[in-house]
């Protein structure tokens, strides 16, 4: 099992290194875009609500363009790849999925 | 500061580089008529003319306000909204919202009455989707026209705000790369400017100005986007996971006061009193007034009011609409006080400079025409660096001609704007006509002056000649003169009059300037 995630890894890293610029420009362009509003999108269902039920709601709503300079900056400045495109495919697959799970009505605000 | 490798400094200079020269015309017209619209209240007090008095909801509104509402048709007693326009005219608004047959949204629908502050006469009555129509409601095409260009570019909503957002994001991008790429920022805020016209110099310009401008463009372009992001994309996201997708819901139960719903009549309060009272709370006069379900048991007045002067976020208040009981100050979101109302409240002041009057506007237009500065001094550097190539020579005179061009449109739309009020023609639609129009002494000079630093020297007197012309023309065209404006304690009227004669003899001597140092052509080794 180890050594089959560690061939896949390594024919990921291979498949990623071989096209670095495009790789940086899809994490960089629409990569950030999707992560950010992935992000601020799923926030409503995990950051706390605050005395007053509205935090939720007017934190995502002002930092949308931080998180996506977040990402931006970091699709430009991060030096291993690979490890940029896994934290990136991370922010996707956990907030889509909650966003996914909140839409079919398991869980709700 | 930041120690970056020598690969990561190479991408961050491309991205500073490239996206300031792919975006930077469009990113420049929106700073310079942001940094113009932050004075926007101010020009359109200057250019609506005939001001009566800058407060008119005062006590004394109930006996003009009341006679407008008890007349209306009740299906248009929903909700009543009074407000004021930039010439100080009171405007009572019974409304119903109405699906709109074109965008098919519930929009406000009634009849929109402009009285006189003074007498309390009907000056005008419009009935219709009063705010499709600016001229119903607003007394200055010239303040409408430049907000909606930095606000959309005249592009059809959403797009002109998702294009406004897109630079705002720019701009952080911007401000953010060049906060990284600095390697010494607080000496380049005091770097000394190398003399002359070469490379050194222009770059030296550009970081002096661009270390002065870095927060600030990452402020603006912050709050930018936020405007211009929060209510097209962000909120109908949110409302999706948080609220089942039902944006009415999400509104009601983020930003309306809750309400125990009461359907039996019951005639409304007395106005001049709530009124009296929320200004005295607020710390500053009424704004806006707002009544809600009117003739109801559950009836409610709310008022809004710009920043007290100790203070940076509106004021909002809620009254009894039965018994003109006090009951509570709302933040921007929520029922109570909060980190995020907070955060929301600051966003307004940030943007505008509005949080401690004339002296914080005055540093907004600085660092703003700084900012301005700032992008098309980097676009030139940009240029310089391949000014051998025929394509980035013709972009280099695209540059000249939008830096010069879009000052020189925006004098001819308010010559326009007051040459048509002159007529009794619709400002509303000459302004933007003028603009047009404008394009041709904006553009002709960059194409036909095979110099450019001919060119230049034309585009300022031009544009000296423009903004010094201004102030005759608004006083021809009707508007009041500095006896009247001294009298009636407008010092707004005067002072723009005088700042623009002073900036236009500025820009006319700027013209006239013999050019003293010859342009070198640039060294590698710069």
């Amino acid at each position: 099992m180890r050594r089959l995630m560690t061939t896949t890894h390594r024919r990921i890293a291979a498949a990623v290194n071989a096209r670095p610029a495009a790789i940086r420009w899809i994490l960089a362009g629409p990569g950030a875009i999707t992560a950010a509003l992935l992000f601020t999108t799923a926030m409503p269902l995990w950051f706390p609500a605050g005395a007053a039920g509205v935090n939720h709601i007017a934190y995502p709503l002002v930092l949308a363009p931080l998180a996506w300079a977040a990402a931006f900056i970091h699709a430009c400045l991060v030096e291993n790849l690979v490890r940029g495109l896994a934290f990136s495919a991370l922010v996707h697959g956990v907030c889509g999925a909650l966003i996914v799970i909140a839409l079919s009505g398991s869980l709700r605000w | 500061m930041v120690t970056l490798t020598r690969a990561q400094m190479k991408r961050l200079t491309a991205v500073h580089g490239w996206s300031g020269t792919i975006l930077g015309l469009l990113l420049y017209a929106v700073i310079v008529t942001g940094t113009v619209v932050v004075l926007g209240d101010e020009i359109g007090a200057w250019s609506a003319g005939g001001i009566r008095t800058d407060q008119p909801i005062v006590p004394g509104i109930d006996t003009r306000v009341r006679p407008i509402i008890e007349a209306a048709p009740a299906e248009h007693r929903t909700d009543i909204t009074v407000f004021a326009n930039a010439r100080g005219e009171l405007l009572v608004f019974p409304h119903a919202d109405i699906q709109h047959p074109d965008s098919g949204e519930p929009e406000p629908y009634g009849t929109l009455f402009r009285l006189d502050p003074v007498t309390g006469g009907t000056l005008s009555r419009h009935e219709g989707f009063v705010f499709r129509e600016p001229a119903w409601h607003e007394a200055s095409a010239l303040q409408d026209f430049l907000v909606d260009l930095h606000v959309q570019l005249h592009v059809p909503p959403p797009w002109g705000l998702i294009l406004t957002g897109v630079l705002g994001l720019l701009m952080v991008a911007m401000g953010v790369t060049g906060l990284l790429m600095h390697r010494h920022l607080v000496r380049d805020l005091f770097v000394p400017v190398r003399p002359g016209r070469r490379l050194v110099s222009a770059r030296d310009r550009h970081v002096l100005a661009g270390s002065w401008a870095l927060l600030f463009a990452f402020v603006l372009g912050f709050t930018g986007a936020y405007f211009s992001f929060a209510g097209t994309v962000v909120f109908p996201l949110l409302t999706e996971v948080a609220f089942g997708g039902d944006e009415v819901a999400a509104a009601e139960a983020l930003f309306e006061p809750p309400v125990v719903t009461d359907a039996r009549p019951a005639p409304l309060a007395g106005l001049d009193r709530v009124v009296a009272d929320a200004a005295a709370r607020a710390g500053s006069p009424v704004d806006t007034l707002s009544i809600e379900r009117y003739g109801r048991a559950d009836a409610r007045i709310r008022t809004f009011h710009r920043p007290p002067p100790d203070g940076m976020d509106f004021v909002r208040t809620v009254y009894d609409g039965v018994s003109g009981g006090f009951l509570e100050l709302r933040p921007v979101i929520g029922n109570q006080p909060s980190g995020g109302a907070l955060l929301m409240g600051l966003m307004w002041p940030l943007h505008t400079g509005s949080f401690a009057g004339a002296p914080s506007k005055s540093i907004w237009v600085g660092l703003g025409s700084m900012m301005a500065f700032v992008v098309v001094s980097g676009m030139r550097l940009w240029l310089r660096r391949r000014d051998a190539q025929p394509l980035w020579q013709g972009f280099g005179r695209a540059v000249t001609i939008v830096g010069y061009g879009l000052p020189v449109a925006m004098l001819t739309a308010a010559h326009a704007c007051f040459l048509a009020g002159a007529v009794d023609a619709d400002a509303f639609r000459w302004t933007p006509a003028g603009f047009a129009v404008g394009v041709i002494p904006g553009v002709l000079p960059g194409l036909l002056h095979r110099d450019e630093d001919g060119a230049r020297r034309l585009y300022r007197g031009l544009l000296g000649a423009g903004v010094v012309l201004l102030p005759p023309c608004r006083m021809v065209t009707g508007g009041i003169g500095w006896g009247t404006a001294l009298y009636d304690g407008q010092g707004t009227v005067l002072s723009i009059d005088l700042a623009l004669l002073v900036l236009g003899a500025a820009l006319i001597g700027w013209a006239m300037r013999p050019e003293t140092m010859p342009r070198p052509r640039s060294v590698a080794a710069e």
